[in-house]
């Protein structure tokens, strides 16, 4: 029978925490965000032996994170990403919070998954609990409506 | 000029990383509060990890218990009403990223109407693009319904009319097509700029919708905005029903010959969704007026009995007095209050408010043996609430309901200043506010200046200069619950003071020094 090392789950879920994090709060915004990821962590803390279990922890953790943030939303507000520290010379210009905000929620973390944080295909699928292939086509075709978005 | 967009989404990734580190120096809660579950695993992170456990944390839904049970209470059938074994029932959570309704399903009369589906002439290629993933069945799609009416027969409630659908599209083809519904006391216009406004806010935040587009749909009009590929259609279906569709890539022909295809689904024999108890509506309902998530809720959890306003974390027992709030925000101050007792007792619910004095409200009789009464706030702060029977005894008492002493996040500041609704969330850190440049905006078609206050979160809200900067004192009063001001500060004014503590005063020089801050106690004085 095939031993398994034991699992640090503090060491596990500190690691799956900071990408968990900037995933969750990319797709719901930063409050939403910051306290689905602390419902998630604390779900895993509370289910030590799925985590130790999961063949993808981090997806594990998104998909439990993305369960609970239902209950902190309230209509579709807009996602609250926080504002560009950019010089306000043009300030009607479209900015990138709004850009992003209009694509879909994949598409945006993928994109500034990827793009942003010089994440891997690979390591955003982890995260995300997706193929790798699904990744890149919502990288793809998120930067092509970012930038459209952006330049018109 | 080519965008340098990977140098700029980095810079973002770095910004964000701000914003989530200042988030996450608050206690939890955002829209509304975390319950035990979560206290329970962060108090173990903190005691495996940190060798803390102290979190501050408002319940959503939180139970009070009875401080001195009443003799005089009807014998309840503990066959049908099973002994409390707590003041609150634990709901389950879903580990999964589909969210099922954990309630007992209770039967739907037939042609009650529901969500929506595409006809069967659908395009081929939409047709056949993936299902969403999050909401694959019924049972996940009632979630976002409620009962808005019902009959009782021996079995229980038949539910007739349903209500909610709370902007989110129940049926999706990839991300070329969304179907949704609106039920309830809404309007095409509403439908349509709640789905639209998510698209447009960064543009038109504090004016007023833009005039939709009129395209039939059939022998009705539909009303439709158009934002770039994103084309947004909703139409009146029959009163009190308007279907929305959220389009990708179609022109507005295509989307008309959709709209006339698109139909009620058909509804399964039972469903398990909430029972709406006929209560004022209450609480942030959106501009379609018809979330589920504010009305004090009805359901069986295996079979028991339950109320609560939020129903996410835990509900309430009918079967003895109870009081139970919802703190929406993470301040801790309740939005909105709710007391029952099993029908007969005579209990009455009163709600001592700040500046309000004491209100009576006496309790309404269900159609499932307990009383209801409820409180919501109109702008002055729940002190404390109690049940008591004509004779004064006191049947629950929640005691003093006190701000949160312990929460860093006093702010909030919503309201309306000539004539431009604005908000500030009241869980933004007030020491990252900052102010900048001057806008204008429309409303009514009055062009009014304003300037933008920055949030932490990157929400912002339009200020508007006041005709006369004031002489001395507090100007600018912005205040929900009586208890949090965003003020102007007069130039003769030199320090803020909230119990004795001296307040942040935030400058702006595009503004031309003007001064201004945000106090959380309810009689700031000026030095």
């Amino acid at each position: 029978m095939e031993s398994h090392e034991p699992v640090d789950l503090a060491e596990l879920l500190a690691d799956l925490e900071t990408p968990l994090r900037r995933a969750l709060v990319v797709r719901f915004g930063v409050d939403v965000g910051t306290d689905a990821c602390r419902d998630a962590i604390a779900w895993g803390w509370e289910h030590a032996d799925q985590v130790a279990a999961a063949d993808n922890p981090a997806g594990l953790l998104y998909r439990v994170a993305q369960s609970k943030s239902r209950r902190y939303l309230r209509w579709r507000r807009p996602i609250d990403l926080p504002a560009e520290h950019v010089v306000r010379d043009h300030a009607h210009e479209p900015q990138l919070p709004a850009a992003l905000a209009r694509l879909s929620d994949a598409q945006r973390v993928a994109v500034v998954l990827v793009h942003g944080y010089r994440y891997s295909y690979a390591e955003v699928a982890d995260v995300l609990g997706i193929p790798v292939s699904t990744v890149r086509n919502h990288v793809h075709r998120g930067l092509d409506r970012l930038r459209n978005h952006l330049e018109h | 000029m080519p965008i340098d967009l990977d140098t700029r989404l980095a810079d973002y990734a770095s910004t964000i990383d701000d914003a989530i580190e200042r988030a996450d120096s608050r206690p939890m809660a955002a829209a509304s509060s975390s319950g035990r579950g979560a206290l329970v695993g962060l108090a173990a992170v903190a005691v495996a990890v940190l060798g803390l456990g102290v979190f501050a944390v408002a319940r959503e839904d939180a139970g009070v218990p009875a401080t001195q049970p009443l003799d005089t209470l009807p014998a309840v059938d503990p066959a049908a009403n099973p002994p409390s074994t707590g003041n609150v029932i634990d709901v389950p959570q879903s580990a999964s990223d589909i969210y099922v309704p954990p309630w007992d399903p209770i039967r739907i009369a037939p042609g009650t109407i529901g969500w929506f589906e595409a006809g069967d002439d659908l395009p081929t290629d939409i047709a056949s693009l993936p299902q969403d993933q999050t909401i694959p069945d019924d049972s996940t799609r009632s979630g976002f319904f409620v009962c808005a009416s019902w009959t009782v027969d021996a079995d229980g409630p038949i539910c007739n009319q349903l209500a909610g659908g709370n902007g989110v599209e129940q049926v999706t083809f990839g991300e070329r097509l969304g179907v949704g519904v609106g039920l309830g006391d809404t309007t095409p216009k509403d439908q349509l700029w709640n789905q639209a406004s998510g698209s447009l806010w960064a543009y038109d935040a504090f004016t007023d919708p833009p005039e939709p587009t009129i395209i039939p749909v059939g022998d009705r009009d539909g009303y439709s905005y158009r934002n770039g590929d994103d084309a947004y259609l909703a139409w009146e279906y029959e009163p009190g029903v308007v279907v929305w569709l959220k389009g990708n890539g179609f022109s507005d022909d295509e989307l008309s010959a959709i709209a006339e295809g698109v139909r009620p689904a058909p509804l399964p024999a039972e469903l398990p969704v909430l029972l709406r108890l006929s209560m004022p509506s209450v609480g942030d309902t959106g501009p379609g007026g018809t979330s589920n998530e504010a009305s004090v809720k009805f359901g069986y959890l295996d079979g028991r009995p339950c109320v609560g306003i939020q129903m996410y974390e835990t509900c309430t027992p009918t079967d003895a007095p109870a009081l139970f709030g919802a703190a929406v925000f993470g301040d801790g101050i309740f939005d909105q209050y709710a007391a029952i007792a099993p029908t007969g007792t005579g209990l009455t619910l009163e709600a001592v408010t700040f500046g309000a004095g004491t209100e009576t409200i006496h309790l309404t009789r269900t159609d499932f043996g307990f009383d209801l009464a409820v409180w919501e706030s109109t702008g002055s702060r729940l002190l404390s609430a109690q049940l008591v029977d004509a004779t004064g005894m006191v049947a629950a008492d929640t005691g003093e309901l006190a701000v949160r002493p312990t929460d860093p996040r006093p702010v909030i500041a919503e309201g309306t200043t000539n004539g431009i609704d604005w908000i500030v969330q009241r869980q933004d850190p007030v020491q990252q506010a900052e102010l900048t440049e001057m806008y204008t905006g429309q409303s009514d078609g009055v062009t009014i200046p304003y300037c933008l206050l920055l949030s932490a979160s990157g929400e912002f809200a339009p200020l508007c200069p006041p005709p006369d900067p004031p002489a001395s004192g507090l100007g600018i009063r912005a205040d929900y619950h009586e208890t949090l001001d965003l003020v102007e500060i007069a130039t003769d004014v030199t320090s803020v003071r909230c119990d004795g503590v001296d307040t942040t005063i935030f400058m702006d020089d595009q503004l031309d020094g003007r001064r201004f801050a945000v106090v959380s106690c309810e009689d700031p004085t000026r030095a």
